[in-house]
């Protein structure tokens, strides 16, 4: 194959189409367009070929963005913290005294107050799950069709379909306080089992005394179906007090010595008396109860120190005791929270499980644990995370843990 | 992006042709003389559709792309300072027109749109079937290739163009037009070699 033969070929064609060409030629038709036709001339066919192609892709560009305006939204929501974008499962705890505000893209509020603690541990396009791990927070959630909320308080598990309310949670003390300014919620947990809440309806509960009060005129829900109850109560719950007061500070009022006034929230007031007796003295006389509330305050008021040597002294004075098991998990969270000191909690949650193995707070004993031993960069995080898995599956450590479990598959 | 030409134009039933060489079409075309467009036409028509099928083929397309290139020619005929390049310049214009279509339909094939109908002309023109089928293997093989090596390559075979000549047309140097053509040559007859229809014209002895 060779030059000739290319110029053969073109030839040869070149003379097939001369032929078609005076046969079935375009000039009279091309030259009727151009000289009779005056305004099909005035842009060239491609021009034209080309607006119709932007009309096209306009109305196709419009019939998209129709679809896609009509088409249902299933964006995850995102939140921020303090006008930041929010990071699944970092722990928020408001800093300078001030409060701590987490804004959710629907609109959905949570004001975290100070001296509280709380983690956003997953969001779906249809809420969040938080958990307020202590301390005292106001959920504003904006009531949305299929809208589904979960907060988790220690061993409470609170289901929001759009509402307001106000919730404390006190680990040490295991007392959980929540206000229901409006809307409908369902409570589960220890004491209560599982409660529907009206609006203007207050509760508090306190797993250890296992007691329920009620703050309003209206009795108590029964929960909609039997089948939601998420852990049944570990005690009988006593009959409810409606005549109790819904105000704390009316409960402060009540409140008798060192114990009464923490529970009021009079930490500084606590600590006062007891310096006034005199540490030494305290520490060595005060009941198992006193020493705890002391430790709370201590902790509560942000005297670190004092609270560790106070739990310290109650676990070697009441070895054994609940209090000294809830003081073992409370000095984990003051080595994990306060001092970063990761390998030093994980020996401390796990002291708690080891004396409380099916304690109100082992669930979030065991995710501490896990999470303080990978943070630790323990090896055996794994291990925490498959025990986690196995007795909480959908407890809010369960993505970490999975996590963590999956990354030492086909480790030895 | 709207072209807008302005025409010349006169009654049909009051047409004249006018006299002279191309410069005087040119100048006549320039100073709004009515019957310039028939005449250009008349003179050049038949050598821009022979550009433009030797270059695309027949298909549905030609009478668009014809009436584009006069529609630009004459839109743009302010620019075109010697008038006796009249011809020369046309056949550019032809070439670019035929250049954009070729990369219009390669963006087509992209999207997978349906390449303009082909017309087949050449049984009604008796044409052999032997020419028939080397002219369509001929135009399979030349979508394959790049737009400006087929340009080089039909202008230069199929239109007989001088190197020069081509590459005044294409608006590129003789080097650049050899390299062109160097490799427009060596991709076809790489893909003639599987093409049996093309065998005997490309053979060194046509005989064989």
């Amino acid at each position: 194959m060779s030059e000739p033969g290319l110029r053969r070929l073109g030839c040869a064609v070149a003379e097939a189409q001369e032929t078609v060409l005076q046969r079935h030629g375009c000039l009279p038709q091309v030259r009727d367009r151009l000289l009779s036709h005056p305004s099909r001339r005035g842009l060239s066919p491609s021009y034209r070929r080309l607006i119709h192609g932007f009309l096209a892709a306009g109305a196709v560009a419009g019939l998209l963005a129709l679809v896609w305006m009509l088409w249902p939204h299933h964006e995850k929501l995102s939140f921020k913290v303090a006008q930041r974008p929010g990071i699944l499962g970092h722990w928020l705890a408001p800093t300078g005294g001030e409060p701590l505000m987490v804004a959710f893209s629907d609109g959905t509020q949570v004001r975290l107050q100070p001296r509280s603690g709380a983690r956003v541990q997953g969001v779906d396009q249809h809420g969040a799950r938080i958990l307020l791990e202590h301390g005292h927070a106001r959920f504003d959630v904006v009531p949305r069709p299929h809208a589904s909320w979960v907060v988790e308080a220690g061993p409470f598990r609170i289901r929001v379909l759009g509402t307001c309310f106000q919730l404390s949670w006190d680990p040490p003390s295991e007392q959980l306080e929540l206000r229901l300014e409006r809307g409908t919620i369902q409570l589960s947990g220890p004491v209560l089992g599982s409660r529907v809440l009206r609006s203007g309806e207050s509760v508090r509960v306190r797993v250890a005394e296992g007691q329920l009060q009620l703050a309003s005129g209206k009795p108590l829900v029964a929960p909609e179906r039997k089948g939601e109850q998420l852990s049944p109560p570990p005690k009988a719950a006593p009959p409810v007090r409606p005549r109790i007061a819904p105000h704390t500070s009316k409960v402060a009022a009540r409140g008798r010595g060192t114990v009464g006034l923490v529970r009021s929230g009079q930490y500084r007031a606590a600590l006062s008396a007891a310096q006034r007796q005199g540490w030494a003295s305290v520490l060595r006389q005060a009941p198992a109860t006193t020493l705890q509330a002391l430790a709370d305050a201590a902790r509560l008021a942000g005297e670190h120190q004092r609270s560790i040597v106070i739990y310290r002294t109650l676990r070697r004075r009441f070895p054994g005791t609940d209090p000294a098991a809830l003081a073992a998990f409370s000095l984990g969270r003051l080595a994990f929270d306060q001092q970063g000191a990761h390998r030093k909690a994980a020996n401390w949650f796990e002291t708690y499980l080891e004396e409380r193995p099916d304690g109100a707070l082992a669930r979030e004993a065991l995710g501490r644990l896990l999470e303080a031993r990978h943070l630790a960069g323990d090896r055996t995080a794994h291990q925490a995370a498959r025990r986690y898995l196995e007795r909480f599956p959908k407890g809010p450590h369960a993505r970490l843990a999975r996590t963590l479990a999956g990354q030492s598959e086909g480790q030895p | 992006m709207s072209q807008s030409v302005v025409i010349p134009l006169f009654a049909p039933g009051r047409r004249r042709r006018l006299g002279g060489d191309d410069l005087a079409l040119v100048e006549a075309i320039q100073s709004g003389e009515a019957a310039g467009t028939a005449e250009i036409f008349e003179r050049y028509g038949a050598h821009v559709q022979r550009v433009l099928a030797n270059i695309l083929g027949f298909d549905s397309e030609l009478p668009d792309l014809l009436q584009e290139v006069f529609v630009r020619a004459l839109g743009s005929i302010h620019s075109l300072n010697d008038g006796a390049r009249l011809k020369a310049w046309l056949t550019s214009i032809a070439v670019f027109t035929a250049r954009g279509c070729i990369r219009a339909r390669t963006r087509r094939r992209w999207l997978g749109l349906l390449p303009p109908d082909r017309l087949d002309h050449f049984s009604a023109a008796r044409v052999p079937e032997e020419t028939r089928e080397a002219l369509r293997c001929t135009y399979e093989l030349l979508e394959r290739l790049p737009a400006n090596e087929r340009l080089a390559f039909t202008l230069r075979y199929v239109s007989g163009m001088e190197l020069i000549e081509l590459a005044q047309v294409s608006g590129v140097s003789l080097a650049t037009i050899k390299r062109r053509l160097a490799r427009a040559r060596r991709r076809f007859l790489a893909l003639a070699r599987l093409q049996p229809a093309l065998h005997t014209w490309l053979s060194e002895d046509p005989h064989e």
